[in-house]
């Protein structure tokens, strides 16, 4: 298995998972050993300004308008999925997958609401209108992922060459599906004529993750969970529960996990560690450096590190450079007593924990 | 009103009538409507005619039927920005507000801003909340007296509003999306 | 000599159609949210009437004739401000019938030196054909318009370059960004869609000038 080197690409039968995470918004990256790729999320490499995983497959010489087959869209937040549209545009092969909590009309309209006349930089949703213009050009329908569906079966072509290969959504479930439509009919906002005009803003994400796809893959024996922003929510019907209720995944254990939720205590399941995953498992989680609660903390991080000797970060504590700010700007800045803080951090890093 | 003032035949607001230094004659003439003289401290340069440019010419003599404004223009300040943000709001909290920015200036990545309530004025206070989207200057104030100042200015937007017509529109096209995702 | 050396921007929008000056009042944007109750109290009116209104309010000065709405600013940091106002009073009024747009930027630079200023007269406008028919000709005025857009929309973009009138020795750059309507096409829409690209690129057109002149 390869290292952190951007610059080789898997050879055949070599099954690869990458993760990019830049301390917000996280992408993986899959290739099946035989060609063939997936693409979990987006995010933007801060260098290039390009989708992270389309700058990672053209540094290694992929084709990737034939050869990415799926695109999974677990979130719906622009902060999650940078860049995605452009993935949704340029790959022209690929199929593309969305939470089945996003299957409804209340959820458009409320994309379509808040991307019309907002000369905005970023409104929440503009990556997600954009996937959808592209859908309508290209008048292709997505598919939908839900608890206990398979997304991608495909047997080997050959007997030396290639594994098979299935993907199953474990998530959302029926329960999670219909919290996450209710909130997002709270994010309109319906004018009422009693109250002052309120301007549009910026459409914030959720607070709770439920909408997210938990992914199991299975490749030539090799199990991959991959928890997206999964929570605990305290019931059986939605979170992690109703993960390990299941169905699907009762084959073997994975022994790649891509923690949930940036390592989260929320994002913990005792029963994940035991039940779903190798002893020792290739841990990789993606850290969240924005507002006041930066994820992992330092117990999340010694939690994991005592469950797996094998824990790692994608993140890079050195924050991208900013440009052009002179001294009038700085003095100004530090006269009115306002902190200013970058939150770009490098897409192509990775730190072992432990 | 004085005789010596030929208004046009409508009905002037009372706004108007109190002020006393506005002399106005408004011409049926609608050439006149394109000649548009001096108006103070924002009065255009260019002496060309230009449709959607702005158009200065100068009076031929008093009796032009042309709108005069006020004869004492009032100075007003200009404001040179270095630096310009683009950004919303993620928290409020008791002092201070934290805020999401995306430079509109240079190509940087987005930061994150903790920025003390007492530079968001009174008038826009009220629009302060979560999703509240703002625009933030850094630059040099040139005040009417010369004095030249830098200068933090943060201004909430107040548009778009929410419409009911913008909303029914958005439904519209959900539905025709919704349309395409079911379709055999 | 580059852009950050300005010493004042203008910016404006003006608008070609067919409007009822009587109703655009301080107090009737304060009421549909378009400017605070502040700003529309402190407002500075010079006229409201059936043929002319004309007023400011906080750094935005608005004036409408019947065929005519134009809102300026020399506040750069006012300049998304006056674009909402426009699209949020025309949003409102949207029967109203607008022909053409304005999307315009003004920019005033003080020069070094006279010499320099001459220079700037000299490259834009060659004084050897006039030697003969005029003594010591000086160049005033200098437009020119790019006819056929590239976008695609139907319009024009006009430059134009004169010595400024506000700082001597110095030079004065307009640029009127002008868009027609066309079909279905309505220049609110236009407006929206085009409001930062047409800042960039006169933004851009003033920096290349100021690169080849100075």
């Amino acid at each position: 298995m390869s290292g952190n080197n951007i610059n080789i690409a898997p050879q055949q039968n070599e099954i690869e998972v990458s993760v990019f995470g830049p301390g917000y918004g996280e992408c993986i990256l899959i290739h099946d050993g035989d060609g063939e790729w997936f693409i979990i999320d987006s995010c933007i490499d801060s260098k290039s300004k390009e989708p992270a995983p389309l700058r990672y497959l053209h540094l290694i010489g992929v084709d990737y308008t034939k050869c990415v087959k799926q695109i999974i869209v677990s979130h719906w937040h622009d902060d999650h999925i940078r860049g995605l549209g452009n993935i949704v545009e340029r790959c022209k092969s690929a199929e593309l997958i969305f939470s089945n909590a996003l299957q409804s009309k209340e959820f458009l309209t409320l994309v379509y609401a808040y991307t019309s006349n907002t000369m905005m930089k970023s409104t929440g949703v503009g990556e997600f209108k954009k996937i959808l213009e592209v859908l309508k050009d290209y008048g292709k329908k997505p598919k939908w992922a839900l608890a206990d569906r398979t997304l991608w079966r495909k047997k080997k072509g050959s007997p030396n060459k290639g594994y098979d290969c299935s993907i199953y959504s474990l998530s959302p479930s029926d329960s999670a599906i219909l919290s996450t439509q209710i909130e997002l009919a709270k994010l309109m906002c319906e004018p009422d004529i009693t109250k002052p005009k309120k301007p549009k803003g910026r459409v914030l994400a959720l607070t709770h993750n439920r909408a997210s796809i938990v992914l199991w893959i299975e490749i030539g024996g090799i199990c991959l969970l991959l928890g997206s922003d999964m929570e605990n929510y305290g019931n059986d019907d939605d979170g992690w529960s109703s993960v390990l209720n299941s169905t699907l995944y009762h084959q073997g254990k994975a022994s790649v996990f891509k923690i949930s939720h940036h390592g989260s205590v929320n994002g913990h399941h005792e029963d994940v560690w035991k039940k779903m995953l190798d002893s020792n498992p290739i841990a990789i989680l993606t850290p969240y450096n924005r507002g006041q609660q930066k994820l992992p903390t330092q117990d999340d991080v010694q939690r994991i590190c005592a469950l797996t000797k094998s824990a790692y970060s994608t993140f890079d504590f050195r924050a991208e450079k900013i440009k052009g700010r002179g001294i009038a700007i700085k003095k100004t800045i530090k006269e009115i007593n306002a902190h200013l803080k970058s939150l770009n951090n490098s897409t192509f890093a990775v730190e072992k924990y432990g | 009103m004085s005789s010596s003032l030929p208004l046009y035949n409508s009905k002037m607001s009372t706004q108007v009538l109190d002020k006393q230094e506005c002399l106005v004659q408004i011409s049926d003439d609608n050439d006149a409507e394109e000649e548009i003289m001096e108006s103070g401290p924002f009065e255009p340069q260019g002496n060309v005619r230009i449709a959607t440019g702005l158009v200065k010419k100068s009076p031929k003599d008093d009796n032009a039927t042309v709108i005069r404004f006020p004869k004492v223009p009032k100075s007003r300040s200009n404001f040179i920005s270095l630096q310009s943000w683009e950004g919303f709001v993620v928290e409020k909290k008791d002092k201070t507000f934290v805020a999401r920015v995306s430079d509109l200036t240079h190509d940087n990545p987005e930061e994150e801003a903790e920025i003390p309530l007492k530079e968001v004025s009174e008038g826009d206070m009220g629009l302060l909340e979560q999703g509240a989207v703002f625009y933030w200057h850094i630059g040099y104030l040139h005040e009417a007296s010369g004095q030249i100042k830098r200068h933090s200015s943060i201004i909430f937007r107040r548009f778009p509003m929410w419409r009911k017509e913008d909303i029914e529109k958005a439904r519209l096209e959900a539905q025709k999306m919704m349309e395409l995702f079911v379709r055999e | 000599m580059d852009i950050s050396q300005r010493k004042l921007q203008e910016h404006s929008i003006v608008l070609i159609g067919d409007f009822n000056p009587a109703i655009f009042q301080p107090l009737w944007l304060a009421s549909v949210e378009l400017i605070s109750k502040s700003d529309a109290e402190a407002a500075e009116i010079d006229i409201i009437s059936k043929k002319a209104a004309i007023f400011t309010v906080g750094e935005i000065r608005i004036e409408v004739l019947q065929t005519r709405f134009q809102a300026q600013t020399i506040r750069e940091d006012h300049f998304e401000t006056l674009r909402d106002l426009v699209v949020g009073i025309f949003g409102l009024l949207n029967f109203t019938p607008i022909t053409q747009i304005g999307i315009n930027i003004a920019m005033h630079f003080l020069l070094d030196s006279e010499d320099k200023w001459h220079e700037v007269g000299h490259t834009l406008a060659p004084k050897k054909i006039w030697e003969g028919v005029l003594n010591n000709p000086g160049m005033t005025d200098l437009s020119m318009i790019e006819d056929k857009r590239r976008d695609g929309y139907k319009g024009r973009i006009m430059v134009m370059v004169q010595p400024s009138v506000r700082y001597n020795p110095g030079l004065y750059f307009f640029i009127n960004d002008h868009f027609e309507a066309e079909g279905n096409r309505d220049i609110i829409t236009i407006l929206e869609k085009n409001w930062k690209i047409s800042i960039d690129r006169s933004r851009e057109i003033i920096s290349k000038l100021l690169t080849g002149l100075l």
